[in-house]
């Protein structure tokens, strides 16, 4: 469905990194959520972002993909403007972000994470729905797929989110906390399948609430307290001063 | 005897000249509100409707101010323009001060009808408009329809719901979970306006049937009653829809049983009283039903309990 | 004594006003505008039902019946609410409109009734001076007058007397909910109060403009000041007005009084809206300018800093490229920095910062 502009500079593009931030700023009035931060998310890797409540991690992402305004910097998706690619990457929020009592089943949450690629004036068809149940096996909610999303049990939930992100078929993937509070199936679900999916060369981001799991599950982090703290592999960054510094007292800026 | 007068009534439906037209555009009314108002509801927003059905009224005046005759179009024209006028001013409160929704919409439904009181009062005093005239969109007067009325509503009608279809899954997904579905690339701010506008066209419709001061119901009623049926939204609109426009039937035949009955009141209770039936009967969430279940149920456990205490009793024995 | 039936107009619209801008100043700080809205329309049926009980128009019957009606309101909306099949804007808009439309029935069917359509709407405060209060043989003036001052008086004892647990349930409900079962008790008699003057001010003004002096001067007062008690007086100060200069403007335009009163509310509203101290439109976007441009400084000066400390040379074109500015904003700022000596330009056109600079940066740390 999406033609490939050849572009001119072929072999550059393909060292571009998945998310490019440079000089990113985002405030709120006089508060800033987020100051002069430059990162680089490499391709391929499991990336964590950490941080203390109100960090903003969430807005880090958010404002990658445009969902908050940023005041000053910029972002590019594999060399590109994000509204450029936007195709490229997939996007899971929190879960409390959404009206579980909204009438729709399953497969139709599913379903909607392809109709971006629809565009205007289609409709969904049998071809998205069967991808869409692929999406849902995938998960191991096979059998969920007719069931009101408000009487699913909060790790399925989170595993029909996931689900969505797979039917968009992403290059790039951004989730907002999609571990915290669910079941232990849902959890080693989805890590498996973002396991697979980084070996497929993808590059998974995401926002984790739980130290003691993140040298166990990810083999980047990102540590953030509105400044970038630190951001490298697992290995070499997550130590205890970086830690120490990241959850320290919010450092007070007055502007 | 009540039989045949409903008999009676119904054929009306067919024969009679005036009642046709009422009957319709009162169903057009029922039909498109009950469709609309499912996103309203699931937005949250069902007070807004009320908000802009008051801000119409203005409307109406300016335009008979300026245009002199009651001439439908141009009467809709205004309605449709302050209705919106009104729906940006109550946004406009709740982003640029610390005043929250509710308040806001009380103020422009206040204030709008206000001025819209003051518009109609004005135009008596210099003598065009008759009384029965222009104060009809208060509370409907479907009565008063004419086949020239209900073409204009049926093309209105038309309107909201080749919108609806076309942009049907944009509504879906950014009603259901906004922030996904801008990261999927869709404008939101234009969608909702876009909504908001189709949805400023349905309480144009509305304003001829029940009116300015009771329209918020039907916004609402049909689709809160649809939900207790389904939990597919194409279904919840489709039923919502249906139930819109029995309403209207209903209502308008009714209220043809009576001389000089507005229409808007009695399409209200009816729909009401849908909604009600909806609240008890529906099969999986009224509460007949539930309470049958419940029944059921403990008469099952009431049952393996006995089964339970006989093996005993026989075990016993065996001892 | 003849009082000119202008200043009893006058008289009862000042009385009207002042007893809903009161009242609703808690409406508008505990967010149930929306039901006072609904609690003014449903007053009717109680209404009705009152005349039809007792064949006339008196007025203790019909502020019971009104009453009523008000509390029957809102517990059928906490009903429908909380048994989790409506959401509660849903509730409210399902409702109401049920309750006024059976009133509506009644009161067009019902022959002998003589209320009609047009005062339910919008009152007939021009026929109160009329409308008089009889004690023997004594005139006592207006019979509306009186009830709004009993009213006024139950308005002011009630907010004075439980003055200190409103403020507690509305500001804080989570302490007010430990501190006991006053928060409910207060909730309800609130309800109460707003259902009897709905139904007092109902008669002059109709169901509509109820809810504009429940809520206009109030929201206007909100923007003016964050003390409940300034607010209470502000609210009732700009409610007066209203009333007072809405009226002088029906009698010469020759309008509808209480339409009128309502469209100066909101005039005098929007006008606080927009040039108030503080919060106003105006204030706000000069405010919000500044702020914009003061984090813009910060972000700039840590900017050039970082630049510089990776040996990169700085210019307006690189700040507008790597800020994502436009040419003219980065201009604008650069000259700004120039000006206060927090930069200064090299040989080749370069950036450097200043000691100033330097520290400015800093006290962006502290």
């Amino acid at each position: 469905m999406m033609d490939q502009k050849p572009s001119k500079n072929n072999s550059k593009t393909e060292k571009e990194s998945p998310v490019k931030i440079k000089n990113l700023s985002v405030t709120y009035q006089t508060e800033p959520a987020l100051w002069n931060i430059d990162l680089d998310f490499p391709q391929g890797k499991m990336i964590a972002i950490i941080g203390p409540n109100g960090a903003g991690k969430s807005t880090l992402i958010k404002a990658v993909m445009g969902l908050v305004p940023i005041t000053a910097g910029k972002v590019s998706i594999f060399g590109k403007p994000y509204s450029k690619n936007r195709d490229k990457v997939a996007y899971v929020p929190q879960r409390g972000s959404v009206d579980w009592d909204f009438p729709t089943d399953a497969l139709d949450v599913v379903e909607m994470g392809l109709y971006g690629k629809l565009g205007w004036f289609r409709r969904p068809n049998s071809k998205t729905q069967n991808l869409a149940k692929e999406c849902l096996d995938k998960v191991g909610l096979s059998d969920y797929g007719d069931r009101q999303i408000g009487q699913l049990s909060g790790g399925q939930q989170q595993r029909v989110f996931v689900a969505r992100a797979l039917a968009q078929d992403a290059q790039i993937y951004l989730m907002d906390e999609p571990l915290n509070g669910v079941d232990a199936v849902t959890e080693k679900t989805i890590l498996s399948i973002l396991e697979n999916l980084r070996k497929e060369g993808k590059t998974i981001v995401m926002v984790h609430h739980e130290l003691q799991t993140v040298d166990k599950y990810f083999d980047w982090v990102v540590m953030i307290n509105r400044n970038l703290i630190a951001n490298g592999p697992i290995k070499e960054v997550f130590t205890k001063t970086n830690l120490e510094m990241t959850y320290q007292e919010k450092q007070r800026m007055s502007i | 005897m009540i039989l045949e007068e409903i008999l009676s009534v119904f054929l009306g439906l067919f024969t009679d000249y005036t009642l046709r037209y009422v009957a319709l555009g009162s169903a057009i009314l029922g039909i498109t509100s009950g469709a609309l108002g499912c996103f309203t509801v699931l937005r949250k927003q069902s007070l807004f409707g009320d908000a802009i059905a008051h801000a119409a009224l203005p409307g109406i005046g300016f335009a008979y101010l300026f245009a002199g005759t009651k001439d439908s179009l141009l009467l809709m024209l205004g309605a449709a323009i302050f209705a919106w006028f009104g729906g940006i001013i109550t946004l406009a409160i709740t982003s640029t001060t610390r005043i929250k929704q509710d308040a806001a919409l009380g103020i422009t439904l206040s204030v709008f009808f206000g001025l819209g009181i003051v518009l109609l009062s004005y135009l008596q005093s210099i003598g065009g408009a008759s009384q029965g005239g222009l104060d009809r969109f208060l509370f409907g007067q479907a009565a008063a329809l004419i086949e020239s009325d209900v073409i204009n509503l049926g093309i209105l009608a038309a309107f909201c719901f080749t919108i609806l279809i076309l942009f049907y899954k944009e509504f879906k997904i950014t009603t259901f979970d906004s922030s996904f579905s801008q990261s999927l690339g869709f404008p939101i701010k234009y969608l909702n306006a876009l909504l908001t506008s189709v949805i400023v066209v349905a309480v144009v419709i509305g304003l001829h049937t029940v009116g300015v001061v009771l329209m918020v119901s039907m916004l609402i009623a049909p689709a809160a009653a649809a939900k207790q049926w389904t939990v597919n939204l194409k279904k919840m609109v489709i039923l919502s829809a249906i139930f819109g426009g029995l309403s209207g039937i209903i209502g308008s035949m009714i209220s043809s049983t009576a001389e000089g009955m507005s229409t808007g009141p009695i399409i209200v209770i009816t729909i009401t009283i849908i909604l009600g039936i909806s609240f008890v009967f529906s099969p999986k969430q009224g509460y007949l039903f539930k309470y049958l279940r419940k029944q059921r149920k403990s008469q099952i456990s009431l049952k393996n309990f006995k089964t339970i205490s006989d093996k005993e009793k026989r075990n016993d024995g065996n001892f | 004594m003849e009082i000119s039936s202008d200043l009893v107009i006058i008289g009862i619209a000042v009385l009207v006003a002042a007893n809903c801008a009161s009242i609703g100043v808690f409406l508008v700080l505990r967010q149930m505008a929306m039901m006072s809205d609904a609690i003014s329309h449903s007053v009717l049926l109680g209404i009705v039902i009152a005349v039809f009980a007792v064949g006339g128009r008196e007025p203790i019957p019909v502020i019971v019946g009104g009453v009523l009606s008000g509390i029957l309101t809102v517990s059928l909306v906490e009903l429908l609410y909380r048994s989790g099949k409506l959401k509660k804007d849903s509730s409210i808009g399902i409702i109401f409109p049920f309750l006024f439309a059976i009133g509506v029935i009644l009161v067009t069917q019902a022959g002998n009734v003589h209320i009609d359509v047009q005062h339910i709407l919008y009152g007939s405060i021009e026929f109160a001076p009329f409308d008089t209060l009889y004690l023997d043989e004594l005139n006592l003036g207006s019979k509306s007058m009186w009830v709004l001052g009993i009213l006024a008086i139950a308005n002011i004892s009630f907010i004075c007397i439980l003055y200190k647990e409103l403020k507690i349930s509305t500001f804080d409900k989570s302490l007010a909910l430990g501190v006991g079962l006053m928060p409910l008790l207060v909730h309800y008699l609130l309800m109460i109060m707003v259902a009897t003057t709905a139904v007092v001010a109902f008669e002059s003004v109709g169901a509509i403009l109820v809810i504009a002096f429940f809520i206009v001067p109030a929201a206007a007062a909100f923007l003016l000041t964050d003390r409940l008690y300034k607010m209470l007086v502000l609210s009732v100060s700009l409610g007066i007005a209203s009333a007072v200069i809405g009226y002088l403007f029906a009698i010469f335009a020759d309008v509808s009084i209480s339409g009128s009163m309502a469209s100066i509310s909101g005039i005098i509203f929007g006008l606080i809206w927009v040039f108030g101290p503080n919060r106003g439109l105006i204030s706000r976007w000069r405010r919000i300018s500044k702020q914009r441009f003061q984090v813009d400084l910060g972000i700039i000066l840590t900017h050039i800093q970082k630049e510089l400390g990776s040996d990169r040379s700085v210019s307006t074109s690189t700040i507008s490229n790597s800020l994502g500015w436009t040419k003219e904003y980065s201009k604008k700022l650069s000259k700004f920095l120039q000006e206060e000596k927090f930069v200064e330009k090299d040989a080749q056109g370069n950036f450097i910062l200043t000691e100033i600079g330097l520290k400015k940066i800093e006290n962006f740390s502290n």
